[in-house]
């Protein structure tokens, strides 16, 4: 049966400023959902918010995950549940190599929460099996295992930590995905790595909420839904259409609508 | 070996250190003439010296009188076995428990080439010529405080590793210092005597560790490192008492001609612990990389002092600290870099970096500091204190990496640094094994 991501009147502050004023989306597993909207409108908070950063501080609403509420898990359990964020910033982690760091994660996502960072598999033939998924992720980003050698997002291009968050998420095989402006900062043949990514990945088990402001990226990962954001709030909701209305007038055409 | 076991066991029952424990300590070893004289001197340095009034760390609660002079000898307990490293994997092991020495193995092709390993006493009654010519003439003085006093006038067991002129170790040497419950409230004190004579290569792993002592044991044994000219020494040590040990000790390390050391330290375990360790590179082409590791937690208080002494032209040192803070553990770090009048051409770099992982651990201080009276040199040092950062923990975290999790791999990651300078894997790995046991 497939899962659904619920978002309901979802409200929250960062530092004392009210920045969601009461998000409402539903998400079921195997839909794409883009959510465009100008600089400032929270489409960041919300994804930050969705997996539980410290710093952002719920004040109302719940998000149910298959009816659960996730609102007071630590991220690593909203991990563990299947969520999963594609940074718009990802973090450098000096020493830590890339192939380290996805063995460790995928220990502790699918293990019994008690991985160690050499990722010491107990199992061969996980190894193994784990080591197959990154092959096939890296050749569908253009790359070859030398890459996992490198520590993770140090030194990296902006377009190649994009693409390292697209390989984490091929990997770790989220069941609900949010993308945070994964295509800012991306030259046009990186953009497709990401989609090629993304679409291997499309069907049933995912479902993913697409953060953009430029609906470039919808080009190549065409959406079920698209969702205009403006202050806090979903405005708009509609189709593929309605990012096209958007690319035509701008914002401030919504902006003006919802005044 | 029994015999002098024996024979030491029944100083155990001396109260009070003082200089008929010196005479009856010489007697069960029959120590020669010069050797003794060496304790009688140390004990006229201790009887005179105060107690030592370090800035950071404080000793002013310890009452000499109240420590069992010399500890019982004691036999390798259960714990330990499992650790030793087997005989098939290593040159020698010897393993000193409390006062008393066990030579466990040594591999006899190798000692037929002339490869010692023995506990220090026995060195000098068979080898007297080559004790003498290197006991004591690393530098380590006798007077520097008193607590050298103390080890040089009541030292007991130690050990003797000497590595004859162009003879090429392959596999390591194991020397293992053990402290158990027999100690509980008393002194221990070995002497290690290192000597690689020229152009021999070994890799030595000397490792300590402690447990099941009740009343706090106090630890004052020093090291003496000798590397003859062309000769390479991987020295790799791990200090990790689990268990409550007051130390204070020293390693001093003397590099001639073209010789060259690798000196990777770690600090885990003890109460309390106060170490310097100090590299002279004293003729021309000598070269050491003193590499430091340290982890602290709970109340741990670790006062690690490592010395760059260059005292000849072109010389080539390199220094690395890095070490976590949890707990409510406090560091003092002092490095040093001293490049002597005449040593022109000589290189150096000292770096330290201290990651805290938890608001209530210190650093009292971290002091790096050069000394330079040559001109023609290159020296630079630096120093830093950080703490976790708290976006790379919720990237990790929202992976799936639980909070303890998350902060091993960014400790594993913030001492990677380090370990790339460790030319053996054994001690990469161990290192690594020490450090992440304290983030729980």
């Amino acid at each position: 049966m497939a899962s659904t991501l619920e978002i309901r009147d979802l409200r929250c502050n960062v530092e004392d400023k009210e920045i969601l004023k009461g998000v409402n989306l539903t998400v079921r597993q195997g839909e794409v959902h883009a959510i465009m909207g100008p600089n400032g409108s929270g489409k960041s908070t919300l994804a930050y918010t969705l997996m539980g950063h410290p710093r952002y501080e719920v004040t109302g609403g719940e998000v149910l995950l298959d009816g659960e509420n996730i609102l007071d898990l630590p991220p690593d359990e909203r991990a563990r549940k299947g969520l999963f964020l594609a940074f718009q910033y990802p973090q450098e982690v000096p020493g830590v190599s890339v192939a380290n760091f996805l063995r460790t994660a995928v220990n502790s996502l699918r293990g019994d929460g008690n991985a160690t960072p050499a990722g010491s598999g107990k199992n061969l033939a996980a190894l193994a099996a784990l080591q197959k998924e990154i092959e096939a992720a890296l050749e569908q980003l253009r790359w070859d295992l030398s890459f996992t050698r490198r520590y993770l997002n140090e030194g990296f291009s902006g377009g190649e930590k994009k693409k390292g968050e697209m390989l984490q998420m091929a990997v770790l095989k989220p069941r609900f995905a949010v993308m945070d402006e994964t295509d800012s900062g991306l030259d046009i043949d990186a953009l497709k790595d990401v989609a090629r990514v993304f679409n291997s990945m499309r069907g049933p088990e995912l479902g993913a909420i697409i953060i953009t402001h430029y609906q470039r990226i919808l080009k190549y990962i065409e959406p079920d839904f698209v969702h205009i954001m403006v202050d806090g709030r979903i405005v708009r909701s509609g189709g593929r259409e309605l990012a096209e209305e958007v690319e035509a007038k701008g914002y401030d055409w919504i902006k003006a609508q919802v005044g | 070996m029994a015999k002098s076991l024996d024979k030491i066991d029944a100083l155990a029952q001396a109260t009070g250190f003082s200089e008929d424990l010196i005479d009856r300590i010489a007697r069960a070893y029959d120590e020669p003439e010069w050797l003794v004289e060496r304790r009688r001197e140390a004990w006229r340095a201790f009887r005179d010296l105060p107690l030592p009034s370090w800035r950071h760390t404080d000793v002013s609660d310890l009452q000499f009188d109240r420590i069992r002079p010399v500890a019982p000898p004691s036999t390798v307990p259960a714990w330990a076995e499992g650790a030793l490293p087997p005989a098939a994997e290593a040159a020698a092991v010897a393993v000193q428990v409390d006062s008393g020495v066990e030579i466990r193995h040594l591999d006899p092709t190798l000692a037929e080439r002339g490869l010692i390993v023995t506990d220090l006493h026995t060195a000098a009654t068979r080898y007297p010529d080559l004790v003498e010519r290197f006991f004591l003439k690393s530098g380590l003085r006798p007077d520097h405080d008193r607590f050298t006093a103390l080890h040089a006038a009541f030292w007991t067991g130690g050990f003797f590793v000497y590595v004859p002129r162009g003879l090429v170790v392959e596999k390591p040497i194991y020397l293992v210092t053990l402290i158990t419950g027999g100690a509980s409230g008393a002194s221990v004190s070995g002497h290690g005597l290192i000597v690689l004579d020229e152009q021999a290569e070994a890799t030595i792993f000397d490792e300590s560790d402690a447990r099941e002592v009740g009343q706090a044991a106090l630890y004052t044994g020093n090291t003496e490192i000798h590397v003859e000219p062309a000769a390479r020494l991987n020295y790799v040590s791990f200090q990790n008492w689990r268990a409550p040990v007051r130390e204070y000790s020293q390693k001093f390390a003397r590099v001639r001609r073209d010789g060259y050391l690798v000196a990777t330290t770690g600090f885990f375990g003890g109460d309390q612990t106060r170490n310097v360790f100090t590299t002279q590179l004293v003729e021309p082409g000598a070269g050491t990389q003193n590499i430091l590791a340290y982890a602290a937690a709970g109340r741990q208080h670790f006062d690690l002092t490592t010395n760059n002494i260059h005292a000849a032209p072109s010389t080539l040192g390199d220094m690395t600290a890095r070490g976590i803070l949890t707990g409510a553990s406090r560091l003092v770090y002092q490095g040093l870099i001293r490049i002597e009048r005449g040593a022109h051409k000589s290189e150096d770099y000292l770096n330290s970096n201290t990651l805290l992982l938890s608001p209530d651990a210190k650093v009292l201080d971290d002091i790096p500091s050069l000394e330079i009276e040559a001109d023609d040199v290159k020296a630079s040092h630096g120093a830093t204190v950080g703490q976790i950062d708290q976006e790379q923990m919720f990237y990790l975290r929202s992976r799936g990496l639980n909070e303890t999790e998350a902060k091993r791999l960014l400790v594993s990651g913030f001492f990677e640094p380090l370990l790339g300078r460790i030319p053996n894997e054994d001690a990469r790995e161990r290192i690594s094994e020490l450090v992440l046991d304290k983030v729980v």
